[in-house]
């Protein structure tokens, strides 16, 4: 025990824990890794046609910049305006806007499916895919998964303002174009920065939405990255399966690079752009005269607008059907399992790392962006590419002789490493709070690492490291790529996300199901969200006091 | 200051607990099911849906158990292709199209008819081979086994499925409606044989003010539009390939899709937009449906194994009848028996008790479409409002889709071509001629990998 208390024995721990996850992770990654140098992929940049690989690539990449601009700009001055200056108002509620990001791809994309189906006025706009139309409908429809919940991360950091600050920018009668430049900007600026990362990523790979709503194809030039992806697969697999996984491989190989390097330059961009924009507002004098819209009228207009496309279900509700309850709860649990895995990787990876390098990780610059960008680099890795991972693996272990039991086993894998890199940052971000002066006290003392990671991390970081627990649910739960592609291998793995998908999109869609199966799948998300609510209400309490 | 609430044996107890919990939680999802049990891999549609709600009597009389996994299309084929490929055999008999036919003989992944014979030698089980429609058996199910040999027989239909003709009845026999069609047309109206017919009924119901049209046509990806479109170029003399089944042809087989049949199939078929309901790019099968429930549309052609689903709900508002011209789609598929199977003599078995004709009289009722001839005679399938048009569609089904090695490439261009046409990027002549073409330099890179070991 004396050796643990030790803080070279701290340390030795940490690089164990930083290792382990770093080779497992790699050794997982091995077949995208191996299909890098595979010349398919790199051979065909170089075609520009319709049916090649380099228009949806920028097409994508397009949409994936245009979008995350637009959350990241609008997200935060949503943010500030629903600041009530005075600090008065209960505003535990307004974590209702994280909901269309926690719904997921598959039900957001049935909502407006059914909403723009039943229209008269939309679907004429769209019919012939014109761009202006086409595009301005979707980008609304990114923007309407994403700016809520971009608007309220912004919201609750501006909350988290040390209160001393608030009350001397009272004190002193800052306009709201010195308060912008010199407390809401800077202190949003690293949480701006890390958005706007899995911001682009998001967009770059969307796939659900154009997939339900435009039935996204070559010929109606809509197609994204991720359905050339798929539709390379399928054209292939008749030829060869074996080599048509190997080749799309190397096709996610490709483009995760692509993406990794086009979003590690947008984010950079962003943040300048925001910078600028700031700064602009401290000499544009026309800002202070913009009449200030309620802060609590505000945020009652955003919850309605998450709120009133999530209410058209009702429309599809009037039949009961319900799927499999064997399935769905199968689905939970196993959803449940599959966070559990993640978060004991998650939170003492973030702890080690922080206890390496504590002066590195204490805040989002540009010495830390090597480290989010590594991050960052799992996070872009398409879920089909994951899922292909893990069938490399499971052709070695031979599953017909050892069992199902692998397949779960990589299964959780896959779903871990398609959270971590979200949730790892955010922890990491949220670890920006534990200074160094702390650590260096914890050494002081001898601390251990359980003693480090319970005293200084876990119990202050509560409301934090559940809404990480809330986010890393809401990613397992909605997954649908993965579990549709790692299903195929086992009976045992149900998912709530492919049974609404079969719904939508299947032969035998039944829109009546899907819209109660949507609603099953919300009843744990709001679980969740209930208890975030109840956290921010009591900080809240002693807030206000 | 530690409580005894706190101190790190509680702590430890519960972290263990917690992982004893997962570890049980784990194997208990993972556990197989004991006993005989075989899983049938298949669309989530009226088909399989049939096939599950009558498996009871099989499974009391032979105790196994039947387990049938629904998936959509897509989904189907990543698992079946996954499980074939990596001999995990999770699914013992996979409904599959006969596009898989090729790939799956290819790579010897599944039995044919004479290992299933093999198993299951009592002739009086298979006396429905002559009972089956030879049309659709060959289509579906036949495949050379070497290269340059005869076909033979893989393995026995699930279903023999085509397109029909869906009107919306009660349009076609208002009173009012039927004066002013005999009064514009000088004929009386009646579900189109001919398409010169479906395209003046079409025009004559599409009144966008009342938010109706003539036709519900489907241009999504995914099979939908291409499927569609081959009804249209067959049916007029063109298609895409020269040939006589689905599944045979290799880079000699002359490319006919921008032959002047097809050509003028294609200008027809983009004749119809003025009189399509909705977003053509985003209607599939699901979106035709809905918008024929809610009477937008006047007439559609339909896939056969989605009307079951159509007149649950709406029994006396669709009327059925063959597409236009004298010839019909062949779409359906076989029971394919997986050589990793633990229990192919039992799945054998199955395949032989589904297709007796007792039991197909039963499926039909509940969706099946029936490979079976005589099972159309029976006075309960009589009843059935689409049977007889369905039974006529079959009697004429002749080969129009694709279902070689090239069959997802095809269906490909065939829908990136027809949706650019009807977007009005080019025109239908050299769109065609491109989708030729390409079509050619696709068609080639495939053949060659298949030589290349």
């Amino acid at each position: 025990m004396a050796f643990l208390k030790n803080n070279q024995s701290k340390q030795v721990l940490s690089v164990l824990v930083l290792a382990l996850t770093v080779a497992a992770l790699f050794l997982y990654g091995v077949p995208v890794v191996g299909q890098v140098f595979n010349g398919i992929s790199w051979s065909s940049l170089g075609d520009l046609s319709a049916d090649g690989w380099v228009v949806p690539v920028l097409r994508s990449t397009l949409f994936g910049c245009v979008t995350v601009v637009l959350e990241i700009g609008l997200g935060f001055l949503i943010a500030v305006g629903m600041l009530d200056q005075r600090g008065a108002d209960r505003t535990h509620w307004t974590a209702i806007l994280l909901l269309p990001l926690l719904m997921g791809s598959t039900s957001t994309a049935f909502l407006f499916k059914i909403a723009i189906f039943d229209s008269s006025i939309i679907t004429p706009l769209i019919q012939e895919r014109r761009l202006a139309p086409t595009w301005t409908l979707m980008i609304a429809l990114q923007l309407w998964q994403y700016l809520p919940p971009f608007a309220y991360m912004f919201y609750v950091r501006l909350l988290s303002m040390a209160r001393s600050r608030v009350d001397f920018a009272n004190a002193a009668s800052l306009s709201t174009s010195e308060r912008l430049c010199d407390f809401h900007w800077p202190h949003c600026r690293s949480l701006a920065g890390l958005l706007a990362l899995f911001g682009v990523a998001d967009g770059i790979h969307e796939y659900a939405k154009f997939s339900s709503v435009l039935r996204a194809s070559p010929g109606t030039s809509t197609e994204l990255i991720s359905h050339r992806l798929q539709r390379y697969y399928e054209s292939w697999r008749l030829v060869d399966a074996r080599v048509a996984a190997e080749n799309t491989l190397a096709f996610v190989a490709i483009t995760t690079i692509l993406a990794l390097l086009v979003s590690l330059f947008v984010a950079w961009i962003v943040c300048r752009l925001m910078d600028t924009l700031v700064k602009s507002f401290r000499s544009a004098s026309a800002v202070n005269r913009i009449p200030s819209i309620p802060a609590r009228a505000l945020r009652v207009f955003l919850i309605l607008v998450v709120l009133v496309p999530v209410a058209y279900l009702c429309r599809y509700l009037s039949d009961w059907h319900f799927i499999d309850a064997s399935a769905f709860l199968r689905s939970a649990l196993l959803s449940l399992v599959a966070l559990a895995t993640t978060i004991v990787v998650v939170i003492p990876f973030s702890f080690s790392v922080r206890l390496l390098w504590p002066d590195l990780l204490r805040r989002f610059d540009n010495r830390s962006l090597p480290f989010f960008g590594a991050l960052y680099a799992l996070h872009v890795v398409p879920s089909i590419g994951i899922a292909f991972c893990g069938y490399y693996w499971l052709a070695r272990i031979d599953i017909a002789a050892r069992g199902q039991i692998f397949v779960i086993l990589i299964w959780l894998c896959a779903q871990a490493i398609i959270a971590f890199p979200l949730l790892a940052s955010f922890v990491v971000v949220a670890n920006f709070r534990v200074s160094c002066g702390e650590l260096g006290f914890q050494n002081a003392a001898n601390a251990s690492w359980l003693e480090t990671l319970s005293n200084s991390f876990l119990g202050r970081l509560k409301p934090e490291y559940f809404l990480v627990v809330l986010f890393g649910f809401s990613i397992i739960w909605n997954e649908s790529v993965l579990n549709a592609t790692m299903s195929t291998l086992s009976r045992n793995i149900s998912s709530i996300a492919v049974e609404i998908s079969q719904r939508v999109n299947g032969r035998s869609a039944a829109y009546s199901e899907a819209a109660w199966t949507i609603v099953a799948a919300m009843v744990p998300i709001a679980f969740w969200l209930v208890l975030w609510m109840s956290f921010m209400r009591r900080s809240e309490t002693s807030r206000i006091g | 200051m530690m409580t005894p609430n706190n101190s790190p044996s509680n702590k430890l107890v519960v972290i263990l607990a917690a992982v004893v919990a997962i570890a049980g939680l784990v194997w208990w999802l993972a556990r197989s099911p004991s006993g005989v049990a075989l899983t049938v891999l298949g669309e989530n549609t009226s088909t399989l849906q049939a096939l599950a709600a009558t498996k009871s009597d099989f499974e009391r009389r032979e105790g196994a158990s039947i387990n049938c996994a629904m998936d959509t299309f897509e989904v189907l084929q990543q698992k079946a292709n996954q499980d074939l490929s990596m001999g995990t055999g999770l699914y013992d008999i996979i409904l599959n199209v006969n596009f898989s036919l090729s790939s799956y003989v290819r790579n010897g992944w599944v039995l044919t008819r004479h290992d299933i014979l093999s198993l299951a030698p009592d002739k009086n089980l298979w006396a429905f081979e002559s009972d089956l429609f030879p049309n659709i058996w060959k289509e579906t199910g036949y495949y050379p086994l070497r290269p340059n040999a005869e076909p033979e027989a893989v393995g026995y239909p699930f279903a023999a499925n085509t397109m029909l003709l869906v009107y919306d009845k009660q349009l076609f026999s208002d009173p009012a409606q039927r004066a002013s069609y005999q009064k514009k047309f000088g004929r009386e109206l009646a579900p189109p044989s001919t398409w010169d017919e479906f395209r003046k009924i079409a025009e004559f119901f599409t009144q966008p003010d009342i938010n109706r049209h003539g036709v519900v046509l489907q241009g999504a990806n995914g099979g939908w539009l291409y499927y569609e479109w081959c009804n249209f170029a067959y049916s007029m003399g063109g298609g895409v390939l020269k040939k006589k089944y689905g599944w045979e042809g290799d880079l000699s087989t002359p490319v006919i899709i921008d032959s002047p049949e097809t050509l003028a199939a294609t200008e027809f078929y983009l004749s119809l937009k003025p009189f399509n309901a909705g977003d053509f790019f985003s209607t599939g099968q699901n979106e035709q449906g809905k918008l024929l429930k809610d009477r937008k549309g006047a007439m559609a052609i339909v896939w056969s194994d989605v009307l079951y689903d159509l007149i649950r709900d709406n029994k006396d508002v669709f009327g059925f009848a063959p597409i236009p011209g004298t010839k019909s789609m062949i779409g359906g598929g076989i029971f394919y028996i997986n050589k990793k199977s633990r229990y192919p003599k039992v799945a054998a078995e199955y395949i032989a008790n589904v297709l007796s004709k007792e039991q197909q009289v039963k499926l039909i009722q509940l969706g099946l479409c029936s490979p079976l001839r005589s099972a159309y005679e029976s006075p309960e399938v009589k009843g059935i409002p689409y049977a007889a048009a369905l039974k006529t569609s079959l009697d004429r089904a002749v080969y129009m889709c694709e279902a070689g090695p090239d069959a997802d490439v095809i269906l490909d261009i065939v829908t990136q071509t027809i949706q650019r046409i009807w977007k009005g990027e080019n025109s239908a002549t050299d769109c065609l001629r491109k989708a030729n073409v390409d079509l050619r330099a696709k068609r080639k890179e495939i053949f060659e990998s298949l030589k290349t070991p």
